[in-house]
């Protein structure tokens, strides 16, 4: 047996209760759970819309009546109903709380950075963003990479915790002294990238991509996304590249059988390590007055900046 | 209630009959549910007493509330013991 959605439940004592009963059902109010709780009192409740036909019927009658109280499926619907002043606070809190989480109430900068306070403040500022500011953005790349491009900073991470922005910032006390600026990664021989460590800067080249004396590896910028557009901000490049190179050496001399006298010169006149070469080919021609060494060498190539 | 428009096609020949009298069925230790009552005379949780068109019946049980009381219809919860009438 379904109780109504919203119901009320009262309470009647009087000398001849069960009379209230036969008032009730002249007019047609259906009743819930009636029990007896003492011989002078009944306890009962009836559908919510008909609230005010109970009370009409008990009208100037010698009956306590009690509202003990109001219950049922839809009854905190029709409470904030008829407290809408409760509702739209609620509604007003809720829309406080939200929008302050975009206010900026404190700027923290931690890390072994924190003496460029000033200078991130300023960064910051530029960028619109000051103690008591709306920030409505969660994306603070471009603004890393103006604090990334100050000097000895290797790592910078900007959140934003409730109200509170935290700038971590971290410099590498190893490569004072030793960052070169706007400088690029250049090839200084012909061959084929072998392996490419880039931790700053644009990489023009990838790994297996041909590349010649003198052609820039890693461009002394990054690329930093702002909304759709892409801006470039100059910074110091921090990468390290292999290069394999193939080239063939000649050595002359008047002896045979001096192969490993030949590669050992080749070596050391051209800075070559024995652990960087890959491959290695030995011909032998005899000439006019001596023998020709021709050594063909694959090998390795290591250049670095700021690593 | 459809139950008991059933129950009477079942018992009479005429189809068509109206029964005027008072009609329960009584579900054992749980509820009872009582067709055409006038009205509650009297009730406590061990004995009820309805008003029907001719005479009273007395509903006797154990822990007896009523759980719908509506135009003619009565729903009474509880241990039912006996259902009796007085002319």
């Amino acid at each position: 047996m379904k109780m109504p959605k919203i119901y009320s439940e009262y309470e009647i004592s009087a000398c001849n209760v069960d009379y209230a009963l036969v008032k009730l059902k002249r007019e047609s109010v259906t009743i819930y759970d009636l029990r007896k709780i003492a011989p002078t009192k009944i306890r009962f409740s009836i559908d919510y819309k008909d609230d005010k036909k109970f009370f009409a019927i008990f009208n100037r009658s010698c009956y306590n009546i009690k509202k003990l109280s109001t219950k049922g499926v839809f009854y905190p619907f029709y409470f904030l109903f008829k407290n809408i002043g409760v509702c739209v606070g609620i509604l007003i809190f809720c829309f406080l709380i939200i929008f302050s989480n975009y206010y900026v109430f404190k700027i923290n900068v931690q890390g072994s950075g924190g003496y460029y306070k000033n200078e991130i403040n300023n960064i910051l500022k530029e960028n619109g963003i000051t103690v008591s500011s709306l920030v409505f953005s969660k994306n603070f790349s471009e603004i890393e990479g103006k604090i990334l491009a100050l000097p000895y900073v290797s790592f910078c991470n900007i959140s934003k915790d409730g109200s509170i922005l935290t700038v971590e910032v971290h410099v590498s006390k190893e490569s004072e002294g030793t960052v070169k600026n706007d400088v690029n990664l250049i090839s200084k021989t012909d061959g084929v990238i072998y392996d490419l460590i880039c931790l700053r800067g644009h990489p023009l080249k990838k790994e297996g991509d041909a590349v010649l004396e003198g052609e820039i590896i890693i461009e002394a910028y990054s690329v930093i996304l702002n909304g759709e557009s892409e801006v470039k901000i100059p910074t110091a490049v921090i990468a390290k590249a292999t290069i394999k190179s193939q080239k063939v050496y000649e050595y002359q001399s008047p002896n045979d059988n001096e192969q490993v006298k030949a590669l050992s010169v080749v070596m050391s006149e051209n800075e070559i390590d024995e652990e960087d070469i890959l491959n290695k080919t030995i011909t032998v021609e005899e000439v006019d007055g001596g023998y020709l060494y021709k050594i063909d060498l694959e090998y390795l190539t290591y250049y670095s900046l700021n690593i | 209630m459809k139950i008991f428009q059933e129950i009477l096609a079942q018992m009479t020949e005429k189809e068509d009959l109206i029964f005027h009298g008072v009609k329960y069925v009584i579900l054992d230790g749980v509820s009872g549910y009582f067709e055409n009552i006038k009205s509650i005379l009297s009730f406590s949780s061990t004995e009820i007493q309805l008003s029907a068109k001719k005479g009273v019946i007395v509903v006797q049980g154990e822990k007896l509330y009523i759980k719908k009381y509506c135009a003619e219809d009565l729903v009474i919860c509880g241990n039912i013991i006996s259902v009796g009438k007085k002319l």
